[in-house]
């Protein structure tokens, strides 16, 4: 049998998870392992006792499991969509970093679709959808614009993974029989290529408008009612912008990481954490304009059960997680990100968007529904040790994910690494001559 | 004899991912179908039904076309012998 540095060349350390994973895989599968087991444990308790263990309430009807909701799903904007758009705008960093946000898409969708079902108490009610379904319920476009995100994902994530597949199944080591079933026969040939890049180039353009219309839709669960601050034209491109703003800043956050556990520093240089910052530094600006934008038209007209919810986030009792959302969203990322652009910086920025965009879906959901436009006295909302519990649970189930994952792929797409070595260089040379008047003019 | 057999198998189980997705989008069509019926059996406005079906449904199919596309043609684009 070869060894994996024989077999794999130059790139031999993008195959060291799956063939030397050491004692911290270990380590890390058991504590994921162990809180993910809880978070099931604190949901089977909740199924048998019901949702008066949760904080929900009148007239507090969604909170916690929806803000994960749309929090897991707005982060899977990253993945899918980051990747086709640099595929087809032919971007050349972005080749190790194509696969690592593709991950993060289908994990977090299949986590934030249980959540919908954890909120209903009742997960047998999930079937009412197809038995009595109405279209006329923006639910029931969220399931039909989730599950064609998730399809979408999924086969744009595998096609990018058959030469890999290949890769491994020649190398002929454990799981051997999984590799060949999954590499449909691939063996490198001009004609598998052809078909490969040609299915890739379809589902490139398929998924950037799948992946625009999910946020969309999850925006008019709230934006078709008449709640108070829910209620507004803007949601949709205002959910998308907040959605590719998070993504963004988990997807680099996931980057830190495995550079660090992973060895990953030749392969995830500090040029792409500078790029993928600038998109984090512009989307924290378009953010912050679209928030802005948001509150003055909410203040202006100054409309009573609106302006109750806006004075609650203001200087209510939410206040402290408001101005929250406006530092760690706002005002940190653009202060990190303009003057300390460095891999720590962008980690911290990202980390920093991270909790802030988490708080901007509970500054949404929950202020809205404690002061409705029904007659009921104001409400209020704390979260119990269920829903934190299962929040988490759903944290260590997408490390828990991601993990797996690395345990049986390399987690960079080592053919596109490979063809840009082969080829992208001279690609990118010809390109740019192209750009250019048509003289003879020595391109470095 | 042995490996034939192993082959076979092989073969079947690589056609599992087409066989989910095109279930995924078939059974996402006869659902929304359902649902247009329903909503024309119960006089309720099967619009935004039709509206949506003329979306999604080709979309599903084409993802899974995309598929059985590749599946086909790197079978097809093995190397002779």
């Amino acid at each position: 049998m070869k060894r994996a540095d024989e077999h794999f060349g130059e790139d031999a350390i993008l195959f060291d998870p799956i063939y030397k994973p050491g004692k911290g895989f270990y380590v890390a599968l058991s504590v994921f392992l162990a809180v993910a087991g809880f978070a099931v444990y604190l949901y089977i308790r909740q199924y048998f006792l019901g949702l008066g263990v949760t904080g929900l309430n009148r007239p507090v009807f969604w909170s916690f499991y929806i803000v994960n909701f749309v929090f897991f799903i707005g982060i899977s904007h990253a993945g899918t969509l980051i990747s086709a758009i640099l595929r087809l705008s032919k971007a050349e960093w972005r080749r190790p970093i194509t696969r690592v946000a593709e991950i993060i898409t289908v994990v977090v969708l299949l986590i934030g679709a249980l959540h919908p079902i954890i909120d209903m108490g009742r997960p047998d009610r999930a079937l009412n959808v197809f038995l009595y379904g109405r279209y006329q319920s923006p639910l029931l476009w969220d399931l039909t614009a989730i599950t064609t995100y998730l399809m979408a994902s999924t086969v744009y994530l595998y096609l990018p993974m058959i030469p890999d597949i290949a890769m491994m199944r020649d190398k002929g080591t454990k799981f051997k029989w999984l590799y060949t079933i999954l590499s449909w026969g691939y063996e490198g040939t001009p004609a598998q290529k052809h078909v490969i890049e040609k299915g890739m180039t379809i589902m490139m353009v398929m998924v950037v408008p799948i992946a625009v219309s999910v946020h969309t839709v999850i925006s008019y669960l709230f934006a078709m009612t008449v709640q108070p601050m829910w209620h507004s034209t803007i949601f949709a491109p205002y959910f998308v912008v907040g959605a590719i703003f998070s993504g963004t800043a988990v997807l680099l956050v996931v980057m830190v990481v495995l550079r660090k556990i992973y060895h990953l520093e030749t392969y995830l240089k500090e040029i792409h954490f500078k790029h993928l910052g600038t998109i984090l530094l512009v989307m924290s600006l378009l953010w912050g304009y679209f928030t802005f934008s948001e509150y003055l038209t909410t203040y202006y007209p100054q409309e009573p059960h609106e302006m109750k919810v806006f004075w609650y986030k203001f200087i209510g009792p939410y206040a402290v997680f408001f101005w929250g959302m406006v530092a760690t969203n706002l005002v940190i990322p653009v202060l990190l990100l303009s003057f300390k652009k460095d891999i720590k910086g962008i980690f911290i920025a990202s980390i920093c968007v991270s909790i802030g965009m988490w708080l901007e879906r509970l500054n949404i959901i929950v202020p809205s529904l404690v002061s409705t436009r029904l007659p009921y006295p104001t409400g209020f909302y704390v979260p119990t040790l269920t829903e934190v519990g299962i929040f988490l649970g759903g944290i260590a189930l997408f490390c828990l994910g991601y993990l797996l994952f690395a345990k049986l792929f390399p987690l960079i797409t080592v053919w596109e690494i490979q063809e840009g070595r082969e080829h992208g260089i001279k690609e990118v040379n010809d390109r740019i001559r192209s750009y250019l008047p048509d003289k003879k003019i020595d391109v470095i | 004899m042995k490996n034939g057999n192993a082959g076979k198998i092989i073969s079947i189980l690589q056609l599992f991912p087409v066989i989910i997705v095109w279930s995924i989008a078939l059974g996402f069509t006869t659902f929304i179908i359902y649902i247009i019926n329903l909503s024309n059996a119960l006089e309720d406005k099967p619009s935004i039904a039709v509206g949506i079906s003329l979306v999604a449904i080709p979309l599903l199919w084409t993802m899974a076309s995309v598929l059985t596309y590749v599946f086909v043609g790197l079978k097809r684009g093995r190397k002779k012998g």
